[in-house]
């Protein structure tokens, strides 16, 4: 199992350590890409192939929200699995982004174990005992 | 009676700044904050929700944001990529915070929108003003640097 993840987040340091996160909990990763908004996002995912989606909601020019819409309306791109990586602690935000199709919800900070856990969830892989 | 949030206000940036950057914040009365620096960062961001609406300030001395970046990121503090994400990460540091503090505030139920965070450097003489709110909690990071946090519901 390798993947191309895509990171979206306005914050470089969020995405620096997102990316972080993800070679401490050891996923494989072939690709990783990066988007500072929605927009740019859809752009990456339009040109690319890619597996698995990390994204905050609040963000310039386009937010989370929007742009999982926007992914679960294209019939491609609405099976990529999606994580969303807030700050938020909303039950009905949380509810309604599930409801839109997002696959899991991490508050931050975000240990390597739950990202690790999250990944094989959603992909598949080996999980610890 | 209006409510006096500066012990969850002070609990949360406790926990933040632990999990986030592993500095250390130690609880000081507002007339204790002594700003040695001149210049000063002023983090803002506002919230607006089904209950209330408001904001949210953090002031801290501007040398800190380099060597949170370089806490946060495991790197070195003098290097050019903590220098270029000082500010980056005085914005992340604003954004976890008011989410948890919403959420100990209010719960889980209601939904709020946070703004995206505001930087502007400020001169550190004129943080009085904001010591003497409602809703402010001070503390210092590290036995370094003094850090002021007020919550303002609008």
């Amino acid at each position: 199992m390798s993947l191309n993840i895509l990171i979206v987040d306005d914050s470089q340091i969020v995405r620096r350590v997102i990316k972080k996160t993800l070679d401490i909990a050891e996923i494989p990763y072939t690709e990783l890409h990066q988007a500072g908004n929605g927009k740019e996002a859809l752009d990456l995912l339009d040109k690319n192939w890619i597996d698995l989606v990390f994204t905050d909601i609040n963000m310039p020019i386009m937010g989370g929200v929007e742009m999982i819409k926007k992914l679960n309306a294209d019939e491609i791109l609405k099976d990529v699995p999606i994580v969303v990586v807030s700050t938020e602690g909303s039950a009905s935000r949380i509810d309604q982004l599930k409801k839109n199709g997002v696959s899991a919800y991490l508050r931050k900070p975000v240990t390597p174990e739950q990202l690790r856990d999250i990944v094989f969830d959603l992909i598949g892989g080996e999980q610890d005992e | 009676m209006s409510e006096n949030y500066t012990e969850i206000l002070y609990q949360v940036l406790e926990e933040s700044l632990e999990n986030l950057a592993f500095m250390f914040a130690e609880s000081i009365d507002t007339n204790e904050v002594a700003m040695t620096d001149t210049e000063c960062t002023k983090v803002s961001m506002k919230f607006t929700g089904d209950l209330y609406n408001g904001s949210l300030i953090m002031i801290v001395p501007s040398n800190i944001a380099s060597e949170l970046a370089a806490n946060i990121l495991g790197i070195d503090d003098s290097s050019d990529d903590a220098m270029d994400l000082g500010d980056d990460s005085l914005k992340e540091v604003l954004n976890v915070i008011c989410g948890r503090v919403l959420t100990e505030i209010s719960g889980t139920e209601p939904l709020f929108d946070l703004s995206i965070p505001e930087l502007e450097t400020i001169q550190c003489t004129d943080i009085t003003k904001y010591l003497s709110s409602e809703n402010t909690c001070s503390a210092m990071i590290d036995d370094m640097y003094p850090i002021i946090l007020r919550f303002k519901k609008h």
